[in-house]
């Protein structure tokens, strides 16, 4: 399975997306997709995926109430 | 001897043209004759028409003088960060792309404004498509710092930052989905609220990240900041995501006591890496809420605050090509090198980790406000760990090194863009380069208004936020 810091496929992705990307300019980005992929790696040990991540909105709306004791968020 | 008038506050102003001791069209010549005075060192103004901020000045006398006060901010002179459209003005976007765009409505946010009687009189520079927290721009001006023009004003707000310090409007938006608020902000030395996700349209602002950007205002002090916040503030059936929580009156008990408000200290990641000078000054502010009664707790944060930097910068880039996906393919010379080199990073990310990005929001969400607001009311930690720097020649290159510095200057803001909460940014004094320094309060989903509590009773302790930059 291709990695993002795989040079080659960024190269190749520049090209599809007809971005005049020298590897040096490419370079950098997928270093930091990569960086990116192992921090969230890391983050995601130890927690379950069982979110819809389009009920975030919602989410704050519900922790509002229990956290907003004056009345402001009623 | 009084201030003139262009260096009194926004509610100062408004107090004074509501009872007849200045007219709309005073306020705003003595704003235009600075903006002529100072405004071409600082490179702030995208546009204005002057002629035209008189005739809505006159026309603004005229109507209070038949119908009273049109609302809080009647006959005070404004200018936006130049992403706020408006039926047929140029919204520019710090663009090459969309420097002729005309928009056909109006953002919400100034159609608020507007009704509250607010002159809307610049467009302000800003950062390319609001991608960037230093300020720089390498395809339209970059604005300087009022209080050295050498150094970042920050951004994405930048135009808006130094504005609003240097005295040529009495507020001004901006927007936040990484930071772009509350950087300029602690960069010029104002007061900048990043409110709740969803607790301001985002009708009529460009998109970067629909996940993240929010909408808020960067005045002088708190209360104008309030003030502002609670004419734009609201639900809009033109935003689905805005919140149909009522918005409180944030100027009622803004001036409370802060005896046992409970004020949480990192122990962890917000500390990391700061500069000894700015950690001084960051927490000699707790001394000052110490001594006015506020209790000060320790907090361990979780260890997943530590991936949630990465993680808005990640989500920002793919939303963000996703947006940008038609011209960064058909206009990729028109871009910035910065800004095409990070909207890359979008295009190079896989779907998965995006997913994951987004997935986690509401897990770390929930550890966070169990560690912290479970605990206490407002957290307070460092906004920028390092002094403010320096514009370079270097700030064009789009490297690792670059990539890193704005890794850095986001380590304090994009986390609370990732919870989705609201943050408060509070100048705190000036570090050794003679550059403001400012502190961060995070508050509880929706609760802005403890935040404008507490920021009040330390700016009226300290006074930093009545300092004016010599231009």
């Amino acid at each position: 399975m291709p990695h993002p810091d795989d040079t080659a496929l960024c190269t190749w992705l520049a090209r599809f997306q007809r971005l005049d990307m020298s590897e040096s300019q490419v370079e950098s980005p997928a270093k930091t997709a990569a960086a990116f992929a192992r921090t969230i790696g890391e983050a995601a040990r130890g927690l379950s995926f069982d979110t819809d991540p389009a009920t975030f909105n919602q989410h704050l709306h519900a922790l509002a109430p229990a956290y907003l004791k004056d009345g402001t968020a009623e | 001897m009084s201030r003139p008038i262009t260096h009194r506050t926004l509610d100062d102003i408004a107090r004074e043209i509501a009872a007849g001791h200045l007219s709309s069209l005073e306020v705003t010549d003595a704003c235009l004759a600075r903006i002529e005075q100072v405004a071409p060192k600082l490179d702030c103004i995208a546009d204005m028409d002057a002629d035209a901020a008189r005739t809505a000045a006159r026309r603004s006398d005229q109507a209070r003088r038949k119908n009273g006060n049109a609302g809080p901010l009647d006959g005070i002179p404004l200018a936006h960060k130049d992403m706020y459209y408006r039926q047929g003005r140029i919204s520019g976007c710090g663009s090459k792309i969309r420097a002729s765009f005309v928009p056909d409505h109006t953002a919400t946010a100034l159609q608020r404004l507007d009704r509250a009687g607010a002159l809307d009189i610049a467009r302000l520079n800003m950062v390319e498509f609001a991608l960037g927290v230093t300020g720089h721009n390498d395809v339209m001006p970059t604005p300087r710092n009022p209080w050295n023009t050498a150094h970042f004003t920050g951004g994405s707000s930048s135009g808006s930052g130094a504005a609003v310090a240097a005295r040529l409007v009495y507020g001004a938006l901006g927007s936040d989905t990484g930071g772009s608020i509350r950087l300029p902000a602690a960069c010029c030395g104002l007061v900048g609220m990043k409110p709740t996700l969803g607790r301001v349209s985002r009708y009529g602002a460009m998109p970067l990240s629909h996940s993240l950007d929010t909408v808020g205002p960067l005045t002088r002090t708190v209360r104008d900041n309030a003030l502002l916040l609670g004419v734009i503030a609201g639900t809009d059936g033109n935003d689905p995501t805005t919140s149909p929580l009522a918005v409180p009156d944030y100027l009622d008990d803004i001036e409370g006591d802060i005896r046992g408000l409970r004020i949480g200290v990192p122990g962890t990641y917000f500390y990391d890496g700061i500069d000894p000078g700015v950690e001084q000054l960051v927490r000699s502010s707790l001394d000052v809420y110490r001594a006015a009664g506020a209790d000060i707790i320790a907090l361990d944060l979780p260890a997943s605050i530590a991936a949630t930097n990465s993680m808005t910068s990640l989500i920002t880039a793919v939303e963000g090509s996703t947006l940008h996906y038609e011209w960064l393919r058909d206009r990729y010379d028109d871009y910035g090198n910065q800004t095409r080199t990070r909207f890359s990073l979008g295009l190079m990310t896989p779907a998965t980790v995006y997913h994951q990005a987004i997935s986690l929001r509401t897990k770390i969400l929930d550890e966070f406000a169990g560690a912290v607001f479970d605990k206490v009311d407002v957290l307070h930690t460092p906004m920028i760990n390092l002094p403010v720097p320096a514009y370079s020649p270097s700030d064009s290159v789009a490297d690792q090194a670059f990539l890193d510095l704005i890794a850095r200057i986001g380590h304090c803001t994009r986390p609370i863009n990732y919870l989705g909460l609201p943050g408060l940014n509070v100048p705190c004094g000036f570090t050794d380069n003679g550059l403001p320094c400012s502190f961060q309060l995070v508050g509880r989903p929706f609760d802005e208004k403890t935040l404008y509590r507490a920021g009040y009773a330390y700016e009226q302790q300290t006074g930093w936020t009545d300092q004016a930059p010599d231009l």
